[in-house]
């Protein structure tokens, strides 16, 4: 599999929120506005780049035994650091987000991405994969956040969209509706994967019928 | 053959692991402080400005001060001089009054003589 692969396969086939239905609970909890969508999965993101390079570049360093302790450490201490770092740069954002900025430390997707794929992976792959999962994870909070802010209460990012006080659905703000509106992105990743999987059989085939003739 | 302890089973292991939480903790712990002094130094910033400003103020309203001490010495100064020249006037019509009378009495006095 070519290298660029590890980072797209993340976005859209191997989704970690809508097709491995992994960190459901931020993306439905957090995504009340997009702001906050934004800030945790830009959180996430670079809790999992950060943590990817220590546990990338020192794997032959860390023993078998220590790796799960040692990843874990790491991955608490780069939380730790982007929950100061935010907590001073968006004071007011970071408040809305509240346990969901700690919790980002024992985020399924984090340990799978840093405990897993990167200890049995090259540099590379592993970063790619983790910077795949993690904009994967980003998008989806941010699409979902973007949604319910602007269906539910008629802003994007704190700004009025509609003249005067038009809230179009102000149920899509409440969890019931970060359920339903998650259950339908993933059933439209998933007809959009089935398109592309179509898509690549047909051109296999096409390849293949074309190796016949030519045969 | 000899069965390994404890600790020569889990040396390494547990050598890798307290010198990856030292590390973390010192990035942390540094992150923390770097930030601190950050607030800080803003926080500082913040009271120069502010105390640039106070000075600023103070300065203006010392020229203010000094401005209306002047206007102040002026307008007593042209006080004065209008009074003095108001005096003066005083004098000038008394003397001129003194003279009016004087002549009034000067008349009188040749009419009972012719008289």
């Amino acid at each position: 599999m070519s290298d660029h692969k590890f980072f797209t396969k993340k976005i859209l086939t191997e989704n970690p929120v809508l097709v491995m239905a992994a960190g459901i609970c931020p993306a439905v909890a957090v995504t009340e506005s997009a702001d906050s969508g934004l800030l945790l999965g830009c959180g996430t993101l670079l809790v999992l780049l950060l943590s990817l390079l220590p546990a990338t570049l020192m794997k032959n360093i860390i023993t078998e035994k220590a790796a799960c302790a040692c990843h874990v450490i790491i991955i608490a201490a780069f939380t730790a650091v982007i929950q100061m770092l935010f907590s001073s740069w968006f004071p007011q954002v970071t408040e809305e987000v509240g346990i969901f900025i700690p919790l980002i430390a024992v985020n399924c997707i984090v340990i799978e991405s840093v405990n897993g794929f990167a200890r049995k992976n090259p540099v590379l792959p592993a970063f790619l994969n983790g910077l795949g999962t993690g904009t994967g994870f980003l998008l989806v909070l941010l699409l979902m956040g973007g949604i319910r802010e602007l269906v539910g209460e008629g802003t994007l990012f704190g700004s009025p969209l509609f003249a005067g006080d038009i809230t179009l659905l102000p149920f899509a703000v409440l969890l019931p509706g970060g359920f339903f509106l998650l259950s339908l992105l993933a059933a439209l990743n998933k007809h959009i994967n089935i398109k592309i999987r179509q898509k690549e059989k047909n051109t296999i085939n096409n390849d293949r019928e074309e190796e016949k003739i030519s045969s | 053959m000899k069965k390994k302890s404890f600790f020569d089973k889990y040396m390494v292991s547990l050598a890798v692991i307290i010198c990856f939480f030292v590390v973390s903790a010192g990035v942390v712990f540094g992150t923390h402080k770097l930030l601190e002094y950050a607030a800080l130094q803003k926080v500082v910033k913040e009271k120069e400005r502010i105390e640039e400003i106070i000075c600023g103020n103070s300065l203006l309203l010392l020229k203010q001060h000094e401005l209306f001490a002047e206007n102040g010495e002026k307008a007593i100064k042209a006080a004065k001089e209008k009074e003095e020249q108001e005096k003066k006037k005083d004098k000038e019509k008394d003397k001129e009054k003194k003279d009016g009378d004087k002549k009034k009495e000067d008349n009188k006095e040749k009419d009972k003589d012719n008289e």
